[in-house]
Protein backbone atom coordinates (compact mmCIF):
# COMPACT_ATOMS: atom_id res chain seq x y z
CA UNK A 1 0.00 0.00 0.00
CA UNK A 2 1.12 3.26 -0.98
CA UNK A 3 1.76 6.57 1.41
CA UNK A 4 -0.76 8.16 -0.47
CA UNK A 5 -3.45 5.35 -0.01
CA UNK A 6 -2.60 4.90 3.58
CA UNK A 7 -3.37 8.68 3.92
CA UNK A 8 -6.74 8.08 2.18
CA UNK A 9 -7.67 5.17 4.16
CA UNK A 10 -6.64 7.13 7.41
CA UNK A 11 -8.79 10.07 6.57
CA UNK A 12 -11.77 8.09 5.56
CA UNK A 13 -12.11 6.63 8.66
CA UNK A 14 -10.79 9.46 11.07
CA UNK A 15 -14.02 11.32 8.90
CA UNK A 16 -16.43 9.05 9.03
CA UNK A 17 -16.13 8.01 12.87
CA UNK A 18 -15.82 12.14 13.72
CA UNK A 19 -18.60 13.11 11.32
CA UNK A 20 -21.11 10.38 12.47
CA UNK A 21 -20.44 11.13 15.70
CA UNK A 22 -21.34 14.94 15.20
CA UNK A 23 -24.76 14.55 12.92
CA UNK A 24 -25.86 11.70 15.11
CA UNK A 25 -26.24 14.57 17.57
CA UNK A 26 -27.15 16.82 15.08
CA UNK A 27 -30.20 14.18 14.44
CA UNK A 28 -31.36 13.97 18.06
CA UNK A 29 -31.82 17.29 18.54
CA UNK A 30 -33.66 18.20 15.23
CA UNK A 31 -37.36 16.66 16.86
CA UNK A 32 -36.39 18.43 20.09
CA UNK A 33 -37.41 21.88 18.84
CA UNK A 34 -34.49 24.95 18.29
CA UNK A 35 -31.47 24.01 19.01
CA UNK A 36 -28.79 26.12 20.90
CA UNK A 37 -26.89 27.07 17.81
CA UNK A 38 -23.69 28.28 19.05
CA UNK A 39 -23.23 24.69 21.21
CA UNK A 40 -23.53 23.00 17.98
CA UNK A 41 -21.14 25.84 16.04
CA UNK A 42 -18.58 24.75 18.74
CA UNK A 43 -19.09 21.28 18.79
CA UNK A 44 -19.00 21.59 14.62
CA UNK A 45 -15.37 23.56 15.21
CA UNK A 46 -14.42 21.18 17.58
CA UNK A 47 -14.86 18.00 15.39
CA UNK A 48 -13.26 20.29 12.13
CA UNK A 49 -10.30 20.85 14.44
CA UNK A 50 -10.49 17.18 15.64
CA UNK A 51 -10.53 15.98 11.95
CA UNK A 52 -7.34 18.23 11.19
CA UNK A 53 -5.26 17.14 13.84
CA UNK A 54 -5.97 13.17 13.12
CA UNK A 55 -5.48 13.81 8.87
CA UNK A 56 -1.53 15.88 9.84
CA UNK A 57 -1.30 13.28 12.55
CA UNK A 58 -1.34 10.27 10.27
CA UNK A 59 0.93 11.95 7.68
CA UNK A 60 3.69 12.78 9.72
CA UNK A 61 3.38 8.63 11.21
CA UNK A 62 3.43 7.58 7.79
CA UNK A 63 5.83 10.10 6.18
CA UNK A 64 8.03 8.56 9.29
CA UNK A 65 7.85 5.27 7.71
CA UNK A 66 8.42 6.05 4.32
CA UNK A 67 9.83 9.14 4.12
CA UNK A 68 11.64 8.94 0.87
CA UNK A 69 8.09 8.29 -0.63
CA UNK A 70 6.07 10.30 1.51
CA UNK A 71 8.98 12.97 0.30
CA UNK A 72 8.44 12.49 -3.67
CA UNK A 73 5.08 13.74 -3.90
CA UNK A 74 2.60 12.14 -6.07
CA UNK A 75 3.25 10.50 -9.17
CA UNK A 76 1.15 10.01 -12.67
CA UNK A 77 -0.81 7.47 -11.36
CA UNK A 78 -1.50 8.78 -8.17
CA UNK A 79 -2.44 12.40 -9.85
CA UNK A 80 -4.80 10.40 -11.99
CA UNK A 81 -6.61 8.96 -9.54
CA UNK A 82 -6.65 12.17 -7.51
CA UNK A 83 -8.36 14.28 -10.51
CA UNK A 84 -10.84 11.31 -10.92
CA UNK A 85 -11.78 11.30 -7.58
CA UNK A 86 -11.86 14.63 -7.13
CA UNK A 87 -14.16 15.12 -10.98
CA UNK A 88 -16.39 12.55 -9.37
CA UNK A 89 -16.54 14.29 -5.86
CA UNK A 90 -17.12 17.52 -7.24
CA UNK A 91 -19.89 16.51 -8.92
CA UNK A 92 -21.81 15.11 -5.52
CA UNK A 93 -21.08 18.57 -4.14
CA UNK A 94 -22.79 20.33 -7.24
CA UNK A 95 -25.94 17.98 -6.75
CA UNK A 96 -25.38 18.50 -2.79
CA UNK A 97 -25.73 22.12 -3.09
CA UNK A 98 -28.16 22.43 -5.06
CA UNK A 99 -30.74 20.32 -2.82
CA UNK A 100 -29.42 22.27 0.24
CA UNK A 101 -30.66 25.42 -1.94
CA UNK A 102 -33.98 24.08 -2.65
CA UNK A 103 -34.45 22.95 0.80
CA UNK A 104 -33.61 26.32 2.64
CA UNK A 105 -35.76 28.13 -0.08
CA UNK A 106 -38.99 25.58 1.20
CA UNK A 107 -38.38 26.97 4.73
CA UNK A 108 -35.21 25.26 6.30
CA UNK A 109 -34.33 26.61 9.31
CA UNK A 110 -30.86 28.01 9.89
CA UNK A 111 -29.76 25.22 11.93
CA UNK A 112 -31.11 23.04 9.54
CA UNK A 113 -29.47 24.96 5.82
CA UNK A 114 -26.22 25.03 8.08
CA UNK A 115 -25.67 21.53 8.75
CA UNK A 116 -26.95 20.40 5.42
CA UNK A 117 -24.18 22.13 4.01
CA UNK A 118 -21.88 21.09 6.37
CA UNK A 119 -22.85 17.14 5.67
CA UNK A 120 -23.05 18.20 1.75
CA UNK A 121 -18.90 19.39 2.24
CA UNK A 122 -18.47 15.90 4.44
CA UNK A 123 -20.05 13.54 2.02
CA UNK A 124 -18.35 15.01 -1.11
CA UNK A 125 -15.15 14.62 0.55
CA UNK A 126 -15.15 11.11 2.24
CA UNK A 127 -16.58 10.45 -1.45
CA UNK A 128 -13.54 11.72 -2.81
CA UNK A 129 -11.57 9.58 -0.38
CA UNK A 130 -13.82 6.31 -0.69
CA UNK A 131 -13.21 6.79 -5.12
CA UNK A 132 -9.49 7.14 -4.36
CA UNK A 133 -8.83 3.84 -2.31
CA UNK A 134 -11.36 1.50 -4.65
CA UNK A 135 -8.90 3.19 -8.13
CA UNK A 136 -5.76 2.15 -5.80
CA UNK A 137 -7.37 -1.03 -4.69
CA UNK A 138 -8.51 -1.86 -8.32
CA UNK A 139 -5.28 -1.24 -9.06
CA UNK A 140 -2.91 -2.84 -6.74
CA UNK A 141 -0.98 -5.79 -7.14
CA UNK B 1 -12.87 -9.66 -27.40
CA UNK B 2 -11.14 -6.19 -28.21
CA UNK B 3 -7.50 -5.15 -28.63
CA UNK B 4 -6.15 -4.04 -25.41
CA UNK B 5 -2.47 -3.11 -23.72
CA UNK B 6 0.09 -5.11 -23.38
CA UNK B 7 3.55 -4.74 -22.28
CA UNK B 8 6.77 -6.79 -21.87
CA UNK B 9 8.41 -4.76 -19.22
CA UNK B 10 8.39 -8.33 -16.63
CA UNK B 11 10.81 -10.00 -19.69
CA UNK B 12 12.22 -6.79 -20.23
CA UNK B 13 13.57 -6.41 -16.22
CA UNK B 14 14.72 -10.30 -15.83
CA UNK B 15 16.88 -9.38 -18.68
CA UNK B 16 17.97 -6.25 -17.33
CA UNK B 17 19.54 -8.45 -14.26
CA UNK B 18 16.19 -9.01 -12.66
CA UNK B 19 16.00 -5.14 -12.22
CA UNK B 20 13.28 -5.40 -9.58
CA UNK B 21 10.10 -2.96 -10.23
CA UNK B 22 11.16 -0.81 -7.43
CA UNK B 23 14.48 0.09 -9.39
CA UNK B 24 12.66 0.72 -12.32
CA UNK B 25 10.13 3.21 -10.71
CA UNK B 26 12.88 5.25 -9.44
CA UNK B 27 14.61 5.41 -12.64
CA UNK B 28 11.29 6.97 -14.52
CA UNK B 29 9.68 8.71 -11.25
CA UNK B 30 7.29 6.74 -10.22
CA UNK B 31 6.27 4.20 -7.38
CA UNK B 32 6.66 0.08 -7.54
CA UNK B 33 3.01 -0.06 -6.83
CA UNK B 34 2.55 2.18 -10.19
CA UNK B 35 5.55 -0.21 -12.35
CA UNK B 36 3.30 -3.14 -11.16
CA UNK B 37 -0.16 -1.87 -12.11
CA UNK B 38 1.56 -1.19 -15.64
CA UNK B 39 2.83 -4.41 -15.64
CA UNK B 40 0.18 -6.15 -14.80
CA UNK B 41 -2.11 -3.74 -17.38
CA UNK B 42 -4.03 -2.40 -14.46
CA UNK B 43 -2.80 1.00 -15.52
CA UNK B 44 -1.65 2.87 -18.87
CA UNK B 45 0.94 4.69 -18.38
CA UNK B 46 1.38 8.19 -19.80
CA UNK B 47 3.28 8.59 -23.29
CA UNK B 48 6.11 9.77 -21.84
CA UNK B 49 6.42 7.62 -18.91
CA UNK B 50 5.66 4.69 -21.41
CA UNK B 51 9.13 6.41 -23.34
CA UNK B 52 11.26 6.61 -20.24
CA UNK B 53 10.90 2.74 -19.79
CA UNK B 54 11.50 1.49 -23.64
CA UNK B 55 14.31 4.16 -22.64
CA UNK B 56 15.54 2.79 -19.42
CA UNK B 57 16.02 -0.99 -21.25
CA UNK B 58 17.17 0.86 -24.41
CA UNK B 59 14.71 -0.54 -26.41
CA UNK B 60 12.28 1.03 -28.91
CA UNK B 61 8.75 1.57 -27.91
CA UNK B 62 7.08 -1.06 -29.69
CA UNK B 63 9.10 -3.99 -27.88
CA UNK B 64 8.18 -2.59 -24.92
CA UNK B 65 4.63 -2.19 -25.27
CA UNK B 66 2.09 -4.23 -28.03
CA UNK B 67 -1.76 -3.44 -29.12
CA UNK B 68 -2.80 -6.74 -29.57
CA UNK B 69 -6.35 -9.20 -29.10
CA UNK B 70 -7.14 -9.56 -25.30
Amino acid sequence: MTFREKTRWSALIADLLIWTWYFSRVASALPEGPADEMDFLWLAAGATIATIVIHVAAIVVFALHRPREAGAGPDERDREIERSAGSTAHTLLAIGLVNVIVGSYFGWSKFETVNALLAVFVFAEMARYGLEIFAYRRMAA
Amino acid sequence: MGKSLNNQIRTLRFHAGEMTQAELGEKIGVTRQTVAAIEQGKYSPTLETAFKIADVFEVRLDEVFGWEEG
